[in-house]
């Protein structure tokens, strides 16, 4: 995340592409659960951020800049799939919160599917943290949000995965995240 | 990429997140943010032929108008010139007349032959014809022949009524 770039240099866009686009796409796939409709943000995202590219500042990491973008697409691409779906908009109505039933997930403990069933801005989180290694201050930055959000957002996320998996996995108590458990975590 | 802060999940989860995070291989498409730019290009090419095909569009449409005349300006044109015909139509129906004038006009000539010659004349000739003689005999002149004339207008000569 340390590489330099130049606003509204194509070479260094290029360079950016190269590097972080199978992260991006990644990160997608784990909050979108599917590999195409992971690509299709994900390409979204860099032809956004192409757009934006002259008005990038250096005081962000240019990966984390790039993931924001991303993750906000993969938001909005899970609420318009969501409301595509007749029965899962009928689903919505009767249980508002997740897309996907937890007990089919319950009955096939599938990582990615437990990270498909969090809100996204949860999912971002724990992939950010657990798979990317970025720390709060990063996961601020991709994210948009305070390093207190991040915390309550990565306990959020730990415990729904914890009722969702397997409990013999370990996950370690929320008390262990720095940020405030008391704030509440802004989610649509 | 900066190690993390802290590591406040188990290694197992991160292990199982990496590997099933790994499984998904990005597929290395053609980047999409390069896409606009050479869908430009692609236009700027098609340009010279797109207003080639405007042009002939164009130039088809003129002769189109020109010929058959299906444009608005050609119709309000020949609407304008059949109102103009319609409006003069009593006056494009009298050449039609004289086949019918002459059969009237027979009987109205040979009427005069048959009743007076002085009817053939104009009436203001009659006029003028008569005054003439009779103005030789006008009472004017008989003053004139007053002495060798009649007794009874002059009522000088008869007894006066006293009886002198």
């Amino acid at each position: 995340m340390g590489e330099a770039f130049t606003p509204g240099s194509p070479d260094d866009f290029d360079r950016l592409y190269q590097t972080a686009y199978p992260r991006v796409f990644r990160t997608l796939s784990a909050i979108l659960g599917d590999p195409a409709e992971a690509e299709d943000c994900a390409q979204d995202a860099f032809v956004q951020g192409f757009q934006a590219w002259a008005r990038w500042r250096p005081d962000a990491p240019a990966e984390a800049w790039i993931h924001r973008i991303a993750v906000n697409r993969a938001i909005s691409y899970r609420r318009r799939a969501r409301l595509r779906t007749i029965g899962e908009t009928l689903r919505r109505l009767g249980r508002p919160g997740h897309g996907v039933d937890p007990a089919e997930v319950a009955t096939r403990p599938d990582l990615l599917q437990a990270l498909r069933t969090l809100p996204p801005k949860l999912a971002a989180a724990i992939v950010l943290r657990h798979y990317h290694g970025y720390n709060n201050r990063e996961i601020a930055a991709a994210l948009g949000v305070s390093e207190r959000t991040v915390g309550t957002r990565l306990r959020q996320a730990a415990e729904r995965l914890r009722a969702m998996l397997d409990p013999a996995f370990s996950l370690e108590p929320p008390s262990a995240f720095s940020s405030d458990q008391r704030e509440s975590y802004a989610e649509d | 990429m900066p190690k993390i802060d802290d590591s406040p999940l188990g290694p197992g989860f991160e292990s199982r997140l990496r590997s099933a995070l790994d499984r998904v291989q990005p597929t290395f498409s053609s980047p999409r943010y390069m896409t606009p730019a050479r869908r430009a290009i692609r236009v700027w090419r098609l340009a010279p032929a797109i207003l080639a095909a405007m042009a002939v569009l164009a130039l088809s449409a003129s002769a189109f108008a020109a010929s058959s005349g299906a444009s608005p300006a050609v119709l309000i044109h020949r609407a304008a010139s059949a109102i103009d015909s319609a409006a003069h139509a009593p006056d494009t129906t009298t050449p039609a007349e004289p086949s019918t004038e002459p059969v009237q006009q027979e009987p109205a000539k040979a009427a005069p032959a048959q009743s007076s010659p002085e009817k053939e004349a104009p009436p203001r000739q009659e006029p003028s014809e008569s005054p003439e003689p009779t103005s030789s005999q006008s009472p004017e002149e008989s003053g004139d022949h007053s002495n060798t004339g009649s007794t009874d207008t002059e009522p000088a000569n008869s007894p006066s009524p006293r009886g002198d």
